[in-house]
């Protein structure tokens, strides 16, 4: 079973697992405290964007801003002049008051295991150090 | 108040523009592998301009728009990423204003974005 070093952050075993330096998934409500750079960084800041209500929308399948949000003049628009709505990890649209999905960004980043499936890296676990990530890694190749 | 060069805000910049792959996914990216695979929806090769002044500072490079990326995977894109093959590297991630259901085997495109690093402060 070989291991490939293919950067500072990702090794590769066998050909079939993969550990990689990664960020580890939260959620929480969003509100100022969480979105505030110290929290979640400021890529999640655009206060200034949120928006209220979400309603579903039959046409996509998915939850979108409630129409009298996206149709509010005051709120900022893209270059197609489409109001702009935030995002968090996931996609969804971030509410005050509503939980969010973020990527902990400010914490400490973790060893992610991740095993090919179906031609996909499919993350399997999570561990604090690379070490512990390639033990288990390894145990996982050599099944 | 600090000083950051704008030569060494540019250096920084000539990484990101030295992407090889762009990616549109289903979640956002920590990773390479996460851009690549785990959540890569699409693909296209990245066409990055040269560092120039942001606004309100700073410095930026401009990632040109795309209008025929190839859906790899059928799914919601939410987010896009700029990764770079040769060093295994996820250099960027952003998500996208609205998420557009992707169907395999279409193509997709993207309008036109800045990356930017601000000045010091």
């Amino acid at each position: 079973m070989t291991t490939e070093r293919l950067s500072e952050t990702l090794i590769e075993i066998g050909g079939t697992v993969r550990v990689e330096q990664c960020r580890c998934t939260k959620t929480g409500i969003a509100s100022p405290e969480l979105l505030a750079n110290s929290v979640t960084g400021s890529h999640y800041q655009h206060n200034e964007h949120l928006v209220g209500k979400m309603v579903f929308n039959e046409r996509t399948g998915l939850m979108d801003p409630s129409k009298e949000a996206l149709d509010d003049p005051t709120m900022p628009k893209d270059a197609s002049g489409a109001t702009l709505v935030y995002r968090d990890a996931i996609g969804k649209p971030i509410f005050y008051g509503e939980e969010m999905t973020y990527r902990d960004w400010v914490g400490e980043p973790v060893w992610g295991v991740y095993q090919l499936t179906d031609d996909i890296w499919v993350k399997v676990a999570e561990y604090e150090t690379e070490t512990e990530a390639t033990v288990e890694a390894t145990k996982l190749g050599m099944k | 108040m600090p000083l950051i060069a704008p030569s060494a805000l540019d250096a920084a910049l000539a990484v990101v523009a030295a992407a090889t792959h762009q990616q549109i996914c289903s979640a956002e990216p920590t990773n390479f592998t996460e851009a690549t695979s785990t959540f890569r929806l699409g693909t296209n090769t990245p066409s990055v301009g040269s560092a120039g002044n942001a606004s309100p500072d700073g410095r930026k490079v401009t990632v040109a728009a795309v209008t025929s990326g190839s859906v790899t995977a059928t799914g919601t894109a939410s987010h896009h990423s700029l990764t770079n093959s040769t060093g295994s590297v996820l250099l960027a991630a952003k998500s996208l204003s609205a998420t557009q259901a992707v169907v395999s085997s279409n193509t997709y495109s993207l309008t036109a974005y800045d990356v930017r690093i601000p000045a010091a402060v």
